[in-house]
């Protein structure tokens, strides 16, 4: 309720003049005149007091001693005035507001006379409000007094707030992704960077907000670098999106590479009114990329060079790859294989039924499936092809199958060489122990005595063994006649010597008459140097071949001379024995001995027994 | 040889002639009579022309890859034939195909094979 002040202009005044009426008529008129103001000073002062009435806004009026003298409706909700609020002191009265200062801004307020603003609190409320403390000025300008007003400003500070909540929402969201973020004012300027983009390369907001963007350190490693971000923002404040890949500079001069971004901000009329530039750093991808393609390039390489064949079959039992060793085993180009079945490729080749079916009932490999077949690449040939099938199972689930086939044909011939040449080793063997017990029970006939018999089958034996040796060096294909001589002869003499001679063509003998042929040469030998011409310095032994045209033996002479006087033996040795009977069963040759006084002299004549 | 036991004439085919002639001495001293020996098919077959032996003595492997398989065909059944074997594979079917045939390994065990001539 509005209690009226005393209004100092209207009250106490008027002299009274009694002197005269025409007096009386200015006072009647100066009456109406007063009756007149006094009207529309009520009509003031009820319009003041709707005003005060109808403002929402809470004002007191404080006296001097800040005693209360008028108040709106709206303060009487702040403060719970009593019934006769006027003179009553304001801080005498309990009110809704948390404003302690209260006191002081007053004190204040008349000391400077300066309008004062605080934001203060009304908790059982809810409310806040914005107290503005003013000086009461009466009409001379005097201080008189103060005005208190508190406005509710709740919903505007609670608009405050929340935009305040968004605006921080939005810089975390922002300085939390692992985005790089930003922008710009349409001339390349950084307004804002997120925290993610200043610390990968430790920098401060004031280490580049304000300066242009590619001044900025991420980028002025590189003119180049610079020149093109510098078109491309130009292009985006024409409002084009531009993305590229660009390398930067990070923290501790490092560069990584990221997948970069500038989206323009259009207006409704159109204009660019920024520029957001974003981007991701995109090294570690780009790298496993790399590596990814490097290992991919590694198997395919692997796939391509296998020198076996290599492909790969679906569950529907269709090459899905092939490799070129494959190719060229099956004589049929790498492209012709794919999508089709093996029998559709080359028919008539013969190759495992089903391996599909197999391995989808099994979950077994099948290994060393081997089959001889001909191909295209090798239609005249069958050639052994070892296959092999297995499972290729991803994230255990069966996807294909796997082959690989290898030619094998020239290690199973090998093997076939090598069984033949072993069974021919051991038929050797036991042909060589045959001839050894032959000659040793020939020994023993032929001996007078034990140590004598154990002598000859020594250098015997010794000489099949040399004789051996000859035939394995020339891998059992034959044997040289004038080697096997020099094998037997030169341990007694030597040609250079000029005791022993050998004339003639050289020719080749079997292996069979190799071995009979070195046995009678070692009797002749060891029989001239222990009786004939090499038994004494003088003697001399001549050796005459002689071949027929086609290089075969014809004749051999063994002639010897000088040497001690001779007589035919009484009986039968075994070099003569050798000599007439094996050789010449073993040569078809006719054999002669003849003990003439000046040597021994043997002709191995093969033309007259043919003849 | 021993006296009730009469000689027997025994063919020798044995291609390595030191083992053939040495063969055909120890038979002779057991008193038997050889037939040969003989060191090539077409030697072999051509006596055969002439008459039968009492029993044969057939080395397999003649070289060259000849076996003794003809001479065994034209005795087999009529005369006891033993093959004398080495490690062969050139003869392994010749053997196969006369079941009948005794077999010996080389080198001989010869007081055995004289026990066989004498038996047959």
């Amino acid at each position: 309720m509005t209690k009226e002040p005393k209004n100092a202009r209207t009250g106490g005044c008027g002299p009274t003049d009694e002197a005269v009426q025409p007096i009386n008529e200015k006072l009647e008129a100066l009456n109406l005149l007063l009756l007149e103001n006094n009207r529309r000073l009520a009509r003031a002062n009820s319009d003041l007091k709707n005003l005060l009435e109808s403002t929402e806004i809470a004002t007191v009026f404080l006296d001097r001693d800040d005693r209360v003298r008028l108040y709106t409706p709206a303060a009487g909700r702040l403060f719970d005035m009593p019934e006769d609020a006027n003179g009553h002191s304001i801080h005498e009265i309990p009110s809704h507001l948390e404003y302690p200062q209260l006191r002081e801004d007053i004190a204040q307020l008349k000391r400077d006379q300066k309008l004062i603003t605080r934001e203060v609190h009304a908790p059982s409320r809810q409310q806040v409000l914005m107290a503005r403390l003013s000086p009461y000025r009466s009409e001379e300008g005097q201080t008189d007094g103060s005005v208190l007003s508190f406005i509710d400003v709740t919903d505007q500070v609670k608009a405050l707030h929340e935009a305040d909540r968004a605006r921080q929402r939005l810089q975390t969201l922002q300085d939390s992704l692992a985005a790089f973020v930003g922008m710009l004012s349409p001339d390349g300027t950084l307004i804002q960077a997120n925290e993610t983009a200043l610390a990968a390369a430790g920098l401060r907001p004031e280490d580049v907000i304000g300066k242009k963007f590619w001044d900025a350190y991420w980028w002025n490693w590189d003119s180049a670098t610079q020149d093109r971000l510098k078109e491309s923002v130009a292009r985006a404040a024409k409002g084009e999106t531009v993305r590229y890949d660009a390398e930067v500079q990070v923290e501790h001069g490092q560069h990584i590479i990221i997948d970069f971004q500038l989206v323009p901000v259009v207006e409704e009329d159109g204009s660019v009114s920024a520029i957001i530039p974003s981007a991701i750093d995109i090294t570690q991808r780009l790298e496993a990329e790399q590596q990814l393609r490097e290992t991919l390039a590694q198997h395919q390489a692997f796939f391509e060079n296998a020198p076996v064949g290599l492909a790969m079959l679906d569950l529907d039992r269709r090459w899905i790859r092939v490799n070129p060793a494959f190719a060229r085993l099956f004589g049929v180009p790498v492209s012709d294989h794919i999508g089709k079945r093996p029998d559709e490729i080359v028919p008539g080749v013969n190759l495992h039924p089903d391996p599909v079916g197999e391995i989808r009932r099994t979950g077994e490999p099948i290994i060393g499936y081997e089959l001889a077949t001909k191909t295209l690449a090798f239609p005249d040939e069958e050639r052994h092809l070892s296959h092999n099938y297995f499972p290729i199972y991803v994230g255990g689930e069966l996807r294909a199958i796997g082959k690989s086939v290898r030619d094998v044909t020239d290690e199973r011939k090998a093997e076939e060489r090598q069984a033949l040449l072993i069974a021919e080793l051991q038929h050797r063997v036991k042909n060589i122990l045959a001839t050894v017990q032959s000659v040793a029970r020939f020994t023993a006939r032929h001996s007078d005595d034990k140590d004598k018999m154990v002598a000859s089958l020594q250098s015997r034996l010794a000489a099949i063994a040399r004789t051996h040796d000859g035939l394995t060096r020339e891998q059992w294909s034959g044997q040289w006649l004038k080697t096997l001589i020099r094998n037997e002869v030169m341990p007694y003499d030597d040609e250079a010597s000029g005791r022993v001679s050998i004339s003639g063509d050289d020719v080749l003998l079997r292996s069979s008459q190799a071995m009979s042929f070195g046995l009678a040469l070692h009797e002749l030998a060891t029989n001239a140097a222990k009786y004939g011409a090499l038994s004494v310095s003088g003697g001399r032994l001549s050796i005459e071949i002689e071949t027929d045209r086609r290089g075969g033996l014809r004749r051999m002479t063994w002639t010897e001379q000088d040497g001690p006087p001779i007589e035919a033996p009484s009986r039968e040795g075994f070099g003569s024995f050798l000599l007439d009977k094996v050789l010449g069963a073993e040569l078809g040759a006719k054999v002669t001995s003849e003990f003439r006084p000046e040597g021994l002299c043997v002709t191995i004549d093969v033309a007259s027994k043919t003849s | 040889m021993s006296a009730d036991t009469p000689g027997k004439r025994v063919l020798i085919l044995e291609d390595e002639v030191i083992v053939a002639m040495d063969l055909a001495q120890t038979v002779e001293d057991d008193g038997h009579s050889v037939m040969g020996p003989f060191h090539d098919l077409d030697s072999v077959l051509a006596a055969l022309k002439g008459g039968l032996p009492d029993c044969a003595l057939l080395d397999v492997n003649l070289g060259d890859g000849r076996t003794s398989e003809p001479v065994a065909r034209e005795l087999y059944g009529q005369v006891p034939i033993l093959f004398l074997t080495g490690y062969e594979i050139a003869g392994s079917s010749t053997l196969d195909a006369f079941p009948d045939a005794q077999r010996m390994p080389k080198p001989l065990a010869l007081e055995q094979l004289l026990a066989w001539i004498r038996a047959v």
